[in-house]
């Protein structure tokens, strides 16, 4: 009898129909979404699509095998470095487009249900606030970090190397602050819900939460174990001083 | 949050009496009894008191709740006939009119200070809301340490225990559950 507590988790490869990748892990889709494939997948493989959108498969399959398992590390070496602050961007835009709007719309509904209320009055005004850190990070990896890419072959990169370092410890400490915040957010709620509150809403509000932090740790595993420490290779920066 | 006495409002004298007889047994000492809300000048007085009061005087709790966190002061509402909408948040807990003897005596004993009910792990003691008051007020641990006359260590201590027990971390989530428990205004 298979037992299935040992059972290791299936890896997705170039050759999987990408509906079944999806079946099995409904989440991926926004991330899919991110790389221009919706329509028209049908039985197609990964591979296939990839060639159809011009699409590099073997970064889409690394990408989704890392927020399909929290196990799974992509080979650092071989990550496309333009590639990926390419689609760190592209989840940079989806959660300013998409799910910050939807959680603002949440907080709404609550108030409206629970006027007045001090739960939900300081609950939307944490909300505020985090948002705005979260602009203010996303806007920080955007001007000192991912151009540094671009910069890799050029001669002056040694000059830049301290500003660099200095760069990079900031957004690991950007990073942990982000996931905790979320993450309280969340337990604060889980035991505040108040009696004879509409259920359905805080549990829609909690869900999207829960699957917003969890999308925000695999972010800054791409970060912070491939992105990094690429750059301080690169850059010729001892890495010591960064081990989170 | 435990209370050495107790103050009942509410209009009925039928749910005034019940109550004084659960609280007795609980060793709860009865402080007053109004049949509407005193003065706000008393309400200033109260201390390490519970407060049994008719849910539709929700908005004399609202007026005064800056006191609650600082003073250690419970409010159990009395909600028998509300179909007002209020603050849930403003009460620590209820007592409906299908309750039997049994459910109040399990509400109001978490208030007892009689021992009858260890508190548990999970609470946070009278010294760990003090320095968690003053992390969410944006004190450091030397602030803290000056101003509770306990060392830096005692501070990191008090701080560990705060996030396992509330499983919450940052200084910003610390300051949310501080304000939504009225520890700070």
């Amino acid at each position: 009898m298979e037992d299935l507590f040992s059972k290791k988790h299936e890896l997705i490869h170039p050759d999987d129909k990408l509906c079944d990748v999806l079946g099995r892990n409904i989440d991926l889709l926004s991330i899919v979404f991110r790389f221009g494939i919706s329509a028209n997948m049908g039985q197609d493989s990964v591979a296939e699509i990839c060639l159809k959108n011009r699409i590099d498969a073997d970064f889409l399959v690394s990408v989704l095998n890392t927020y399909d398992s929290t196990d799974y590390f992509p080979n650092t070496d071989s990550v496309n470095l333009a590639l990926l602050t390419d689609f760190l961007t592209k989840t940079h835009l989806h959660h300013k487009q998409v799910t910050i709007p939807l959680l603002h719309s949440l907080m709404q509904n609550l108030k409206e249900k629970l006027p007045n209320t001090k739960l939900v009055v300081t609950l939307e005004k944490y909300l505020k606030e985090y948002v705005n850190k979260l602009h203010a990070h996303i806007e920080f990896e955007e001007i000192n970090i991912f151009p540094l890419v671009g910069k890799l072959n050029n001669s002056s990169k040694t000059d830049e190397a301290k500003t660099t370092a200095k760069n990079l410890k900031k957004l690991f400490n950007q990073h942990a602050n982000v996931e905790t915040e979320i993450s309280d957010l969340i337990m604060i709620i889980i035991q505040h819900i108040p009696a004879h509150a509409d259920l359905q809403l805080f549990h829609d509000m909690l869900h999207t939460l829960s699957h917003f932090e969890k999308e925000q740790i695999d972010h800054a595993r791409f970060e912070d174990k491939i992105l990094v420490p690429r750059l301080l290779e690169l850059f010729g920066i001892n890495s010591r001083n960064h081990a989170r | 949050m435990h209370a050495n006495s107790s103050v009942i409002i509410h209009p009925w004298p039928i749910v005034q009496i019940g109550l004084r007889s659960v609280l007795q047994s609980l060793k709860i000492e009865i402080r007053e009894l109004f049949t509407e809300c005193p003065d706000c000048k008393i309400f200033a007085e109260w201390s390490d008191a519970l407060i049994l009061i008719d849910v539709n005087y929700w908005k004399y709790i609202l007026k005064h709740q800056k006191f609650l966190g600082k003073r250690n002061i419970s409010v159990v509402g009395l909600n028998f006939n509300s179909h007002q909408n209020f603050d849930v948040l403003l009460f620590n807990d209820f007592i409906y009119h299908n309750d039997n003897q049994n459910i109040i005596l399990s509400k109001l004993n978490k208030f007892s200070g009689s021992g009858n009910q260890k508190s548990t792990s999970y609470q946070l003691s009278p010294r760990e809301s003090d320095v968690l008051k003053l992390v969410a007020t944006g004190h450091s641990n030397k602030q803290i340490s000056d101003n509770l006359f306990i060392s830096i260590h005692t501070v990191i201590t008090h701080r560990k225990h705060i996030t396992t027990k509330l499983g919450i971390k940052s200084i910003s989530g610390l300051t949310l559950y501080a304000v939504i428990n009225n520890l700070i205004d």
